[in-house]
């Protein structure tokens, strides 16, 4: 491979991105909107639940930043299926850069706008939200990254098993929501059913909260989020084989615009 | 002899049922341009895709300067430009930024990459739409961005699928000249298009294909003196009659088509055999030998501008 190539790339889906910056700036109100509209529910939950100083934004600034995450997850996959609309993609696949380079210039930019969009959503939560961090920010930063991975490598799976753009539209957003509900992103867990506890453990959003809430709420360190964030990590694996077989380079995608 | 830039040999490629390729063999040598000439689905755009390494071959072997493009087609994608059917550039980019990424991913760089910016959108009549986006230039300026890329670094060999497909005139004969001039200076050009017109135009050797096999290979014209029998055609009202005498006829709806070797001589005498049947000719075409006339001495069918191949009965 050759990181020249993948830069040229990865730059040039920057530039698109920059291009038309309306989608990042949704996915950067939206949350802050939702945040101020549920931090007040959020408040009595978290005091019924033990944390008398909570003001809510413990729960809602982690919870709807972890839910718009996984929207931004489809990001690199979208950027395929507009290589199709555009006819371009096998101009590039029969250029000199190779699969790896392709792969990772169009990743990498998906990657470092979920991190940048949850710190943020963050900074963001700190300033309007009075959200206070008792733990380790650094701990924070590494949840962080493993989500964004994890949503960017599912993103990636649905888009090898997605023929069509709505399809992966359509994939994203209902198992964002889902993730994002069973996950304890949109309500606390404690709230939702026994049966959804249960099965809370198998979606990497409840992996995220886990870890996000134990920083802020319980002042975690880096140590003792590492069993949240290798769960993450886990999850990114599983879906970036699934994204590795299912994956066709050859394949016709339709772009539906 | 020049050396071979592109080495094809019994290229084979079905998908599914369909066979694409049955048995391509064909050469591309240096300062050749070589027109890959078929109707819809005699299997250019398969053979193009293979070359690039952007479909797998079935069997069969392809060269490009000497390397294995089946199995190393990441290392001969450094000697190919290509540019497929359909048009392929960024509508969002300017034509600065499309020509600057391709050439980018090349390796160009620095004052090499704006010299060579500069070459390719003087050659195509692009320097003054540059900082102009994409998908605000006219069809046929798309359609020579679509192929300036193709030209970057002047590789060895060039591969345009379609290249003037829903282009003006203008566009047209302008990328004509450009696909002459690159095989002058010594790119090998694999001109593939199903306009008869342009191969003509471009002097160049054919490669007819169709129904994925090579029909005839070689210079247009000797070809054309080979196999590109001249006739003398004419559409009767009604049913058309028959014609007597030892002439080669062939019958399509009304239309009759007599193969003569000089239409300007023989025509008076077939006119003469018509009797009283000249009464319902609506007209009388003397077609001259070229690869229109090849295509349907080799393929028994006629050959449409737009591509088709349409079968006549005999």
């Amino acid at each position: 491979m050759s990181w020249r190539r993948s830069w040229v790339v990865m730059r040039h889906e920057l530039r698109a991105l920059a291009d038309d910056p309306g989608s990042l700036v949704f996915l950067l109100i939206m949350p802050l909107l939702m945040m101020g509209l549920m931090k007040p529910l959020f408040s009595l939950s978290l005091q019924a639940d033990g944390y008398p100083g909570a003001n809510g934004a413990e729960q809602a600034v982690p919870g709807m930043a972890a839910m718009f995450v996984t929207f931004t997850g489809s990001f690199a996959g979208f950027t395929f299926f507009r290589e199709h609309g555009w006819n371009t993609w096998d101009r590039l696949r029969a250029s000199q850069a190779k699969t790896l380079d392709i792969m990772l210039g169009k990743i990498v930019p998906t990657l470092l706008i979920a991190v940048a969009q949850l710190a943020a959503l963050f900074c963001f939560g700190i300033v309007l939200f009075d959200l206070l961090v008792a733990g380790s920010l650094i701990g924070l930063g590494m949840i962080g990254v493993a989500f964004a991975l994890s949503m960017l490598s599912f993103g990636m799976a649905i888009t090898s098993l997605s023929r069509t753009s709505l399809q992966l539209n359509t994939f994203v957003n209902l198992f964002g929501i889902v993730f994002a509900g069973v996950g304890g992103a949109l309500v606390p867990l404690v709230v939702l059913p026994d049966w959804v506890q249960g099965a809370a453990r198998f979606v990497p959003t409840y992996w995220a909260m886990d870890g996000f809430l134990d920083v802020i709420l319980d002042g975690a360190g880096a140590r003792e989020v590492m069993a949240s964030a290798s769960a993450l990590l886990l999850f990114s694996a599983v879906f970036t084989v699934i994204a590795a077989i299912k994956f066709r380079f050859e394949e016709t995608k339709v772009y539906v615009a | 002899m020049s050396r071979p830039v592109l080495e094809i040999h019994d290229l084979r490629k079905s998908y599914h049922a369909v066979v694409a390729l049955d048995g391509v063999t064909f050469t591309a040598r240096s300062g050749e341009v070589v027109g890959l000439l078929g109707p819809n689905g005699a299997g250019k755009t398969t053979t193009v895709s293979i070359v690039c390494g952007l479909r797998r071959a079935d069997a069969g072997s392809v060269k490009v300067m000497g390397i294995d493009a089946l199995a190393r087609s990441e290392e001969v994608r450094r000697h190919l430009g290509f540019a497929p059917q359909d048009l392929a550039i960024y509508p969002i980019d300017t034509v600065r930024q499309n020509l600057t990424f391709f050439a980018e991913l090349i390796g160009l760089r620095g004052a090499l990459l704006t010299r060579e910016l500069e070459e390719v959108a003087s050659a195509l009549r692009l320097t003054d739409l540059m900082d102009r986006k994409a998908a605000e230039l006219s069809g046929g300026q798309k359609r020579r961005l679509h192929t300036a890329i193709a030209l970057l670094d002047r590789p060895p060999l060039i591969l345009l699928d379609e290249a003037t497909t829903g282009a003006d005139v203008e566009t047209r004969k302008a990328l004509i000249e450009v696909v002459r001039r690159l095989a002058d200076e010594g790119s090998a050009v694999v001109y593939s298009t199903h306009y008869l017109q342009e191969v003509e135009a471009l002097d160049a050797r054919v490669v007819i294909l169709d129904q994925g096999r090579v029909l005839a290979d070689g210079a247009l014209r000797d070809l054309v003196s080979r196999s590109g029998n001249a006739f003398v055609e004419l559409v009767f009202e009604g049913t058309p009659p028959g014609i007597p005498g030892r002439w080669h006829v062939t019958v399509d709806g009304t239309r009759v088509r007599v193969a003569v070797d000089h239409p300007e001589k023989a025509v008076g005498a077939l006119l003469e055999t018509l009797g009283p049947h000249k009464r319902r000719l609506q007209s009388v075409a003397l077609v001259s030998p070229s690869l229109e006339t090849v295509f349907m001495s080799l393929t028994g069918r006629r050959y449409r501008s737009e591509g088709r191949a349409d079968v006549l009965a005999s």
